[in-house]
């Protein structure tokens, strides 16, 4: 337990030199972030494990280093966002990044790599652009593109680690903080670098700081929102999973500005990584005396606690998600009273991001300049974003507000796999919007997303090829906005209903031109009546879709669906010309929708046939052919 | 303050509560579908739309009005939205208007009308919903539109909180807790969610048909009326106050087949005599202090839910409607030769608790039906009588006379203020002071005796009744009788009464009463000289054994939820052989750990000697959520407990059997 702020400086020091020793040896740094767990992550790292261990390489390595802990040449670190590359390895001191690595690949590694500093080329990365080996990551077009700020040390951050956090740096911002600074002076901070609320609207953290400090209350709270719920969106996962003590010390800095003694972070349940990261965090913080009584002696006094989200959308909401804290069911409330007013048990509370907290002692740390160097005027800084799709590279990156889509798409991540011809790009989950390829050259930040009716939302990019039905994708994300409205505002309860409802008519073929002036006057009630910022936002993908991509909704009016994927629209038809009459496609037919008598051609019963297009892949003789 | 309202300047109060409530005392009606000045603000219908100063478009009922602020309420963008939105609620409704008890007074109809709504744009979707009958209290979620008004009124008005929402989006449902009928769950039948709901989602059970049928069977009917029910049945009618309307139901039952038809009120008169002894007695001996009324039977059910310990401090004094019957069947039949089982009494009431009441254990048999002012109402519309035109006629004797403070029973205070004045000359009370502490709590203070104080508090609202209980449990607030009545302003908003029954038409009522209340020639029910003549016939003194037999009754503690108990580990052996032990799996006690403890005793049933004979069982809620968690040893309560504690009081329960 450190008990003053200078003990703790040295600490730091002290770790600093620590950290940096161990990346000057020879080390593996395996991810272990949710794409590459997911494609054996875990078992890499076993297998390194085991092959030191057997070839007793664990002390003889990195001998010199008297710190018998830090001797160890494996290790794990948190994800480094070039998911669809996974597993991901780096190799120090050369920093070597080796993309697609499987459990045979580990003993090649320690022989060459670790042991004798020989690059394998065959598991570099590869630029997907250009098709040549990129050595190290620095040089890989992936991250050349990016603005690293929260995320730098990415392939080489210990992401269980105080110590390895506080080597780089961590914790001492909150030590400057209670030392020299005062609340106000942080809050000034916040407003002069212009930090932004990155959960989606925007909104100046400084500001909400401001309110929430100045709102009287004999308590207060502040809440960390990790309730990352849109589909195809896991920045905050991930952030949560590779740095949670930056989002934790920013939790302990806001709450020192705000003058608030707990603090809850939200996580969604289904986060069970991030969650006991984080909760491993919270202790390794106590053990230290960065949470607790009297944190390093001052008087100042702050303790968090994970509370576990049980998976509702809506409680991403402020309001819902401070009812769900309470124990209550997860509703919003109007506003105002603005949480930062009245908020847990009526006491102000102060509810960001979590990728808003990881902000704030870095930009205490490395200065305002270094911060307002990245981005745009109105919106200086970084965000996340998690891109998926049909396209080269996926993953997490993190850009400078500004970048467009373009650079996005196709710098970073290599444009779309071949075969593939981008539409659209679908951004801000089911709140967010349908951009027509037109927008590519758009700078991304909140203003500018705002002028034409987008946002950033969470920062979930999804890119979409022709082989997407614009329609199809706004009825998916109604129905998911219908499935997670919480049912309390009519207009969003029985609207997105009723537009699921409409959208489900069109993707059947069964839609008229009066359910789309039907569909339009509902979107706008939605829009505008609803209670929360989710109902107001959730049709946005029919409106986006609408203003953008009209012309297919009105192709589904008149039979024909352009994309090809509502199957509803879809026809199999046998070439009586091309067929043998094998009956091939009958006996594989799970409908028993083919029929025909041997040696002659086969016919296929449309009210039978689901679509499934099995036959076509059964039959030899190509004589099965889809019409539209 | 001023603000321009659709381009004309007006001034309005600067402390509105919302923009909703200004525009309504300006004489705008906005519509709205959620919106309840007695509860907090819910801001769900969205129908409550306004334009603020040309441009948003936000609900005046979470708006706060600031000076100069410019509101259009009338617009084409405002008009298309609150259709739309009624549109889409009329799409999941069930809409079968004829059959619906609420027809002609729902507001969700009036709506459809007002907007002219003759095709709905969107498809009809019907929701699967549940139906519940169980208790006085009928809940039809085919009709509810989630506007939450019964989930706040039980909820922050009565602090029951016997319903609440339930599943999310389109799938979303009131319901009690596990979907429980009602009468399984701690709802005390009060009404209030009735008397409060737009539609008929909530309505009272209605038992009309009862009647016609004993009507039918020529049994002797004898009706009676409470007093509340006669100042506000001529809302249904669309009349004025009228003093004179417990004549013309007296006449108009009389007509409809009834052979006698008494007043309440004159019950009013006995209870409030008996009472007022009953308290004399606890005053002087100092004994079960404060006095609790019992005339509110909602109110008796919440105290022996909540306030199992203060059973003994209820008077034990029937309802006026229980001695009424009590009364008719055990005298006024062996009077007047008949058999008590020939007689089918019906009381009108304004409660639709008082349905229960009559189904007590206890009381069950004394009354055979209840009927609440609607169902009085609607029995005069389907006899095609004009009220207006009945002759009056006086109730018939000898229980058709009251006092001034019998009458008064229909509104707060009425009770307890009768208890006073029956005991006037006997205790000499004198300078009564009454102050309103807040809206619902009224404190009475007297003098007695000789210089001695005697302090009682008056109070409507479970709501602001468990607020005082929690004074007067912490020794704050120091009274010696406390008079409740769970609806608010009394007997006249309960929740059988018509629509509307707000706090406007609530407070139109009780000025009614006061009238009628004041006509009254009869000033305290010592005057009532029939009611006295009872006394000198049959039982002798208050609170004499016979009064006991006939006019008192007992409670009994209830749990809130139905008992369940779950067989864990059943055991063959006879119950007279077994020591059971339940564990509590509630939610509280789950999470203060008594899954640990059921581990525990089901090892030690399995591998120990001592423990072959012991049977162990879940069991749900032994209402002490406060100390968990609990395990249930034979019948012995072992709270806060823990392993050992459990085989302490098992070993102990072992050795004695």
């Amino acid at each position: 337990m450190i008990n003053n702020p200078k003990e703790a400086l040295d600490l730091i020091e002290y770790e600093k030199v620590r950290r940096e020793r161990k990346l000057n040896q020879k080390t593996v740094y395996v991810c272990v972030g949710t794409g590459c767990t997911a494609k054996g992550a875990l078992k890499v790292y076993a297998e390194f494990e085991r092959i030191i261990a057997e070839k007793n390489l664990a002390i003889s390595l990195n001998k010199e280093n008297d710190h018998e802990e830090d001797q160890d040449p494996v290790r794990k670190t948190g994800c480094c966002g070039r998911c669809s590359s996974g597993v991901l390895v780096t190799v120090l001191p050369w920093n070597y990044m080796y993309a697609n690595v499987t459990v045979r690949d580990v003993e090649e590694i320690i022989d060459k790599t670790l042991l004798h500093g020989e690059p394998i080329e065959r598991l570099m990365l590869t630029d997907p652009i250009t098709g040549h080996k990129v050595e190290r990551l620095e040089d890989a077009d992936f991250y050349k593109h990016q603005n690293l700020y929260i995320m730098e040390d990415i392939g080489k951050c210990e992401c269980d680690s105080i110590e390895d956090y506080m080597g780089r740096g961590g914790y001492s911002s909150l030590i400057k903080a209670l030392s020299e600074q005062t609340a106000e002076g942080i809050i000034r901070t916040m407003k002069e670098a212009g930090l932004r609320g990155r959960g989606g609207g925007g909104f100046p953290t400084g500001v909400k700081w401001e309110a929430t400090r100045k709102s009287p209350g004999e308590k207060k709270f502040v809440v960390c929102n990790g309730d990352e719920g849109d589909p195809g969106a896991f920045m905050n996962r991930t952030l949560l999973e590779r740095d949670p003590h930056s989002v934790l010390e920013g939790m302990i800095i806001a709450a020192y500005a705000v003058g608030a003694g707990k603090g809850y972070a939200y996580l969604r349940a289904e986060y069970p990584i991030a969650v006991r990261m984080f909760n491993k965090a919270i202790e390794d913080a106590r053990r230290l005396g960065f949470l607790g009584k009297n944190i390093l002696g001052t008087d100042f006094s702050f303790d968090a606690e994970v509370k576990e989200g049980a998976g509702a959308f809506v409680c991403g909401e402020e309001t819902a998600l401070l009812a769900s804290i309470e124990g209550k069911r997860g509703v919003p409330k109007p506003k105002p009273p603005f949480p930062a007013q009245s908020g847990l048990w009526g006491f102000p509370t102060l509810i960001n991001n979590v990728e808003t907290y990881a902000n704030a002692p870095k930009i205490l740390r490395d200065g305002i300049e270094s911060y307002r160097s990245r981005g745009v005027e109105k919106t200086p800084g970084t965000k996340m974003f998690s891109v998926t799709g049909p396209l080269k590279l996926n993953g997490i990156i993190e850009v400078a507000f500004g970048t467009t889509l373009r650079q996005i798409i196709y710098d970073i991540c290599g444009g779309l796999v071949a075969g593939k011809e981008l539409k659209a790009i679908q951004i801000g989950g089911p709140s967010g919007a349908c951009l027509s390829e037109e927008f590519l050259d758009l700078p991304l930040d909140y203003d500018t997303l705002k002028s034409v009716d987008a946002m950033v939302g969470s920062g979930g990019i999804v890119a979409m090829t022709t082989d997407n039905c614009m329609v199809e994708v706004a009825r998916y994300f109604l129905d998911f906005t219908k499935r997670e409205s919480c049912g309390k505002c009519a207009p969003c309860r029985e609207g997105t209903y009723q537009a699921y409802k409409i959208l489900e008519k069109f993707t059947q073929g069964k839609a008229t031109y009066e359910d789309l002036e039907n569909l339009e006057y509902l979107a706008r009630i939605i829009k505008t009546a609803s209670l929360c910022g989710l109902g107001k936002t959730a049709p946005n993908p029919i409106l986006s879709t609408l203003k953008l991509f009209r012309e297919e909704y009105v192709a589904h009016i008149e039979g024909k669906c352009p994309s090809g994927m509502c199957t509803a629209f879809k026809k199999y038809r046998i070439n009586p010309e091309l067929c043998k009459g094998c009956g091939l496609c009958a006996r594989s037919c799970p409908q028993n929708a083919i029929s025909g008598e041997r040696g002659k051609p086969f016919m296929i019963d449309e009210e039978k046939c689901v679509k499934c297009g099995l036959c076509v892949e059964k039959c030899k003789f190509k004589a099965i052919e889809l019409v539209h | 303050m001023k603000i321009i309202v659709n381009g004309k300047e007006t001034i309005i109060k600067d402390n509105e509560r919302n923009m909703l409530e200004a525009l309504q005392h300006i004489g705008i009606e906005i519509p709205n579908l959620c919106y309840l000045s007695e509860a907090s603000t819910f801001g769900a219908c969205r129908m409550c739309l306004v334009e603020v100063d040309g441009k948003d478009v936000v609900t005046s009922c979470t708006l706060s009005p600031r000076e100069g602020m410019r509101i259009r309420t009338n617009t084409p963008e405002i008009y298309e939205l609150r259709r739309g939105i009624l549109e889409l609620i009329l799409a999941s409704h069930d809409g079968d208007c004829p059959t619906c008890e609420r027809n002609g007074s729902c507001k969700l109809q009036k709506y459809a009308e007002d907007f002219g709504i003759r095709k709905n744009r969107f498809s009809k979707n019907k929701k699967n919903t549940i139906t519940d009958y169980s208790s006085p209290i009928v809940r039809d979620n085919s009709k509810c539109i989630l506007c939450g008004d019964c989930v706040r009124v039980c909820e922050e008005i009565q602090s029951v909180g016997a319903i609440d929402f339930a599943y999310r989006g389109f799938n979303s449902q009131v319901v009690p807790a596990f979907e429980d009928g009602l009468s399984l769950t701690e709802c005390v039948y009060c009404g209030q969610c009735v008397a409060y709901c737009p539609t008929g989602a909530l309505t009272f059970r209605n038992d009309l048909d009862e009647l016609y049928k004993a009507l039918k069977k020529k049994k002797t009917v004898i009706g009676m009326i409470a007093p509340a029910v006669r100042v506000a049945i001529q809302e249904e009618f669309g009349l004025s106050s009228d003093m004179v309307m417990a004549g013309r139901l007296a006449s108009f039952l009389r007509m409809s087949g009834f052979s006698k038809v008494f007043d309440v009120a004159f019950a009013a008169d006995l209870v409030a005599y008996e009472e007022a002894y009953e308290f004399k007695d606890r005053l002087i001996n100092k004994k079960a202090l404060p006095q609790l009324t019992s005339c509110c039977p909602g109110w008796v059910k919440f105290v022996e839910q909540f306030y199992p310990d203060y059973l003994e401090n209820l008077s034990s004094v029937q309802s006026p409607q229980q001695a009424l019957g009590s009364v008719i069947k055990e005298i006024y039949a062996r009077e007047n030769g008949l058999n008590k089982e020939d007689i089918y009494l019906v009381s009108f009431m304004p409660c639709t608790a008082k349905k229960h009441e009559a189904k007590r254990e206890e009381l069950e048999g004394l009354v055979d039906l209840v009927l609440t002012t609607r169902e009085l109402a609607q029995m005069v519309k389907t006899s095609g009588m004009k009220l207006k035109n009945i002759v009056p006629e006086p109730f018939d004797r000898p229980y058709g006379i009251s006092s001034q403070s019998g009458l008064s029973f229909g509104k707060t205070g009425g009770v307890l203020m009768s208890v006073l004045d029956v005991l006037k000359d006997d205790i000499h009370i004198s300078d009564v002071v009454i102050t309103e502490r807040e809206e619902g709590i009224k404190i009475v203070e007297a003098l007695y005796g000789e210089g001695q104080t005697v302090r009682g508090a008056i109070v409507y609202g479970l709501g602001n009744v468990r607020a005082i209980m929690k004074e007067v449990q912490a020794g704050q607030l120091n009274v010696d009788v406390i008079e409740v009545m769970a609806c608010n302003h009394g007997c006249i908003g309960g929740g059988g009464q018509p629509y509307p029954n707000d706090t406007v038409t609530r407070k139109e009522r009780a000025m009614s009463l006061r009238d009628t209340v004041g006509i009254n020639s009869i000033n305290s029910p010592i005057e009532n000289f029939y009611m006295r003549e009872l006394y000198q016939k049959h039982f002798g003194q208050p609170l004499s054994e016979k009064a006991h037999h006939i006019l008192h009754t007992t409670y009994k503690p209830h749990r809130r939820i139905a008992e369940t108990n779950i067989e864990i580990m059943p055991l063959p052996v006879p119950e007279t052989e077994k020591t059971t032990v339940k564990v509590c799996l509630g939610t509280s006690c789950y999470a203060k750990g008594s899954y640990k403890i059921l581990a525990d005793l089901i090892e030690s049933v399995k591998s120990e000697e001592w423990a072959k004979n012991v049977e162990v069982m879940g069991t749900f809620c032994t209402e002490n959520c406060g100390h968990s968690p609990n395990v249930l040893v034979g019948d012995q309560l072992v709270s806060e407990a823990t392993t050992e504690k459990v085989i302490e009081a098992l070993k102990t329960q072992i050795v004695r059997t």
